[in-house]
């Protein structure tokens, strides 16, 4: 029935222009049933801009877009469903207070004396579907009852069920665990062997050359090439990606640390540790490890529940966020556009919001200086915008992530919190953010990173300590172990290699 | 479905170049067919009629930028011109009685920005209570009675004209316009609104203090509703118990007609006064045409339902 030799989706000569910036540059690309096909590229390269012009969110300024048999020259999301274009952002086209089935049916569900909703065979049905897919759940859990990972996966199987031929994931692994990924990866193999098309998005080049057999690379806008998965090697991808060579940093080499900044006790009843001057501690831990807690903790989002905390020695019990960044902690979280960012407001306006006092000349807001703080931050941050009055809105996923940090250069802290810093971030980018580490730690800052990353931890941290169920079960010189350690310490294996 | 007409319709970029082309035409029309609507009194005269709906909606400004709401502004002002009525009356000191009317209002919006800061629920929920509330506390005080007489208070704001020609309400509305647009843009709390109503979670992890922000907000629309109430007791000469009826949406409207979207973030007192102009000109060239007055709230309607469609997110 499905014809595997014809591409199900073809994309022709499309470009996409906004006022000042070429997301999209004459692209062309074909997905046949059943392809995985992974499309990377920096931050800004336009692969967000490109599923969204395949989903009908945008238009585009030039080009075509066929499904199977029918071409058109825009399309609009109600069109992109009718032929076969699922889009799995978030879990966004999911309703959290009706339950898996509900979800999976809306809009048909099965009916009794043809009017009344057959709920018996409706989670009979969704209960058969969604084993089928692998999903362990009993289709009569309301979903927010879900974690993120498993509501996507409900997203894919609805679209699966409802006929879809091809879908489209922009970095759906950015918040899942590795566990997670891989019940992830056992669905989209399914899928694709049932003659799906997958397009998949991923700053992880590990997992895209994991799970897709040709990969696209954009640069600036351009497709730089399609490649075959068994004739391309990671640093070619990187090399492609970024037009040139690109330098790994080296090994970890041992740092003066300062004074004691930061004590800890007790947190959640028995974590306790401490932060010196100028150290950059890692925390490793799965979800629902208590890292994050301590982290809100710490910064005052949260109350912390147990434990006490000094800070330069003194007794500290943050009451609000302002308390602690007017000490000079500053939490950078993970869920960036739903926590960190307001993003309607200009870039500017974003970054002086942690201390608007800095811009202020005889107590109002001089719009002068606050402009040339947030570009000499820009500048130094390498944040691609056309200017500083640019709603953060229409930056790329990358970009934005900077500003975050932007906003903790501004505020002037001296301890930086930081969850998942640099998720949905191209690996050069990555990188930079990595040797902007560095650099705050010669400014005499020092970083907690809370991060899923293992390899990142490792890479960044000059020390790490591992949290299973609100209880540390590790501490470690990142220069001694390797990453199988840690994850059988994240995973409550008690060690340590100090 | 309707998506894909607006579309095709291009709602969004002829509805707003539409509505500009309606406006000027009604302008031009009115002033052909009755040349006395380009007399500077008559322009003044609209001025006057919008000063009190202007005050108000600056109000409303600020706090939709913020995502938040106050319906019961309408009430807010009949009992706080009533209780200054009353006050004006026992003492006789127009001044006591401006400073009631402040004093009131002020502590009505704080204490409306106090119950929408504990999130219990909606502002639109809350402030609907507070509306009836105030609506029924107007009444009992008044016993259905209007004051008949708000002393010097007429002569001092209400016909003071300044150099001569311009109503000092307008001067006042006008002043409040700037303060506001001040307020905004250069006030940090002014920038708070902004970032609150745009995500109030990254605000306040960013260290704002989003509730005591949002206090204020609600503090500031209840003081600018005590001015609307000063104003219109001054033009009027007397207080009603139900002479605020209507301001609420009539303010809501006029700033969702300057394009400052119901969810925050965004919005500026110029469109603010852009809306609140148009509707006053709507009225009077409908005054001025002579068209029935029955009629004038389909036609204002109409023109609302117009703006808010062609508005794009
Ligand atoms: N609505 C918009 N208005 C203006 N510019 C936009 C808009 N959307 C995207 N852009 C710009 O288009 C370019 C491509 O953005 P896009 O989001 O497609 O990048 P991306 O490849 O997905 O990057 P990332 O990996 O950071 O998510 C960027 O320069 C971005 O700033
Ligand atoms: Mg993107």
């Amino acid at each position: 029935m499905i014809d595997k030799e014809k591409p199900f989706l073809r994309v022709h000569n499309i470009s996409k222009t906004f006022p000042g910036v070429q997301a999209l540059d004459d692209v062309s690309l074909s997905v046949y049933p059943g392809e995985i096909h992974g499309l990377i590229g920096e931050n800004g390269a336009g692969k967000s801009t490109l599923v969204k012009i395949l989903s009908g969110a945008l238009d585009p300024t030039e080009g075509e877009v066929v499904l199977g048999d029918h071409s058109f020259s825009s399309l609009n999301p109600t069109q992109a469903q009718a032929n076969g274009v699922s889009t799995v952002y978030q879990e966004q086209e999911l309703i959290p207070g009706l339950n898996i089935a509900e979800n999976i049916y809306l809009g048909e569900e099965p009916r009794k004396y043809n009017m009344l909703v057959n709920h018996e065979k409706m989670i009979r049905d969704a209960n058969n579907l969604i084993r089928d897919y692998g999903l362990e759940r009993d289709a009569g859990e309301v979903l927010a009852d879900l974690p993120i990972a498993e509501r996507q996966q409900v997203a894919i199987i609805k679209a699966a069920h409802r006929g879809s031929r091809i879908l489209l994931l922009d970095e759906p692994t950015a918040s899942l665990t590795a566990s997670q990924i891989d019940s992830l990866f056992d669905l989209i193999r399914e899928l694709s062997n049932q003659g799906m098309g997958v397009v998949y998005i991923s700053h992880n080049l590990e997992e895209v050359l994991d799970i897709a057999g040709k990969i696209t690379v954009l640069r600036d806008g351009q497709k730089v090439g399609t490649f075959e998965k068994k004739k391309v090697t990671k640093p070619d991808l990187v090399e492609h990606m970024a037009g040139h060579e690109v330098q790994t940093r080296g090994s970890n080499k041992k740092h003066e640390h300062g004074k004691i900044l930061l004590e800890v006790e007790d947190a959640l009843g028995s974590v306790s540790f401490t932060l010196r001057e100028k150290e950059i501690l890692g925390i490793a831990g799965t979800m629902g490890s208590g890292a994050r807690k301590i982290l809100r903790g710490i910064s005052g989002i949260d109350p912390l529940a147990e434990g006490s905390l000094k800070f330069r020695g003194e007794e500290y019990i943050p009451e609000n966020v302002q308390d602690s960044v007017s000490r000079g902690i500053f939490f950078i979280p993970e869920d960036m556009r739903g926590e960190g960012l307001v993003l309607p407001m200009p870039l500017a306006k974003n970054i002086t919001l942690p201390k608007i006092s800095e811009t202020l000349s005889r107590g109002f807001i001089d719009l002068k200086k606050e402009k040339s703080f947030a570009e000499d931050h820009v500048e130094s941050l390498g944040i691609a915008t056309p200017d500083v009055d640019t709603a953060v809105r229409y930056l790329s996923g990358g970009n934005q992530r900077k500003v975050l940090f932007a906003k903790a250069l501004h505020a002037d802290a001296d301890l930086l919190l930081l969850e998942d810093p640099t998720q949905g971030v191209d690996v050069n980018a990555r990188q930079e953010i990595h040797e902007l580490f560095e650099e705050l730690r010669k400014q005499g800052k020092s970083l907690i990173v809370l991060s899923s990353d293992l390899d990142e931890l490792l890479d960044v941290s000059d020390r790490i300590i591992s949290l299973y169920h609100g209880e540390l079960s590790g501490e470690f010189d990142p220069a001694e172990i390797d990453r199988q350690v840690l994850i059988s310490s994240i995973l409550g294996e008690k060690t340590e290699y100090v | 479905m309707f998506e894909e007409y607006a579309k095709k319709l291009n709602l969004g970029e002829v509805g707003r170049y539409f509505l500009f082309v309606v406006l000027i035409a009604i302008v031009l029309l009115t002033g052909i067919i009755n040349p006395r609507f380009f007399n500077p009194n008559n322009l003044f005269n609209i001025l006057l009629q919008v000063s009190v709906l202007g005050v108000v909606a600056m109000g409303a400004t600020v706090l939709l930028i913020s995502a938040g709401l106050d319906l019961s502004v309408g009430s807010m002002l009949s009992v706080s011109a009533y209780i200054s009525g009353i006050v004006i009356g026992i003492t006789g000191s127009t001044y006591l009685g401006i400073l009631t009317a402040l004093a009131v209002a002020t502590a009505i919006g704080a204490f409306n920005g106090l119950l929408v800061a504990t999130d219990r629920a909606h502002p639109f929920i809350i402030t609907l209570g507070m509306m009836t509330l105030l609506q029924g506390v107007a009444i009992a005080i008044s016993r259905g009675s209007p004051i008949n007489s708000m002393g010097n208070l007429f002569s001092l704001i209400g016909i003071r004209e300044v150099g001569g020609v311009i109503p000092l309400p307008v001067v006042i509305f006008l002043a409040i316009t700037i303060l506001v647009w001040f307020f905004l843009r250069k006030v940090p709390w002014g920038r708070y609104a902004y970032a609150i109503g745009g995500n109030e979670e990254a605000s306040r992890l960013s260290g704002v203090k989003t509730k005591r922000v949002k206090i204020a907000l609600y503090t500031l629309n209840g003081f600018l509703v005590g001015v609307g109430a000063v104003l219109l007791s001054s033009i009027l000469d007397s207080a009603l118990p139900n002479m605020g009826n209507g301001y609420a949406l009539r303010a809501i409207a006029a700033v969702v007609i300057g394009g400052t979207p119901l969810f925050g973030g965004r919005g500026s007192v110029w469109g603010t006064l852009a809306g609140v102009l148009l509707l006053g000109l709507v009225s009077n060239s409908i005054n001025m045409l002579g068209i029935s007055a029955n009629f004038q709230d389909v036609v204002l309607g109409t023109i609302i339902l117009f703006a808010v469609m062609s508005q794009k997110y």
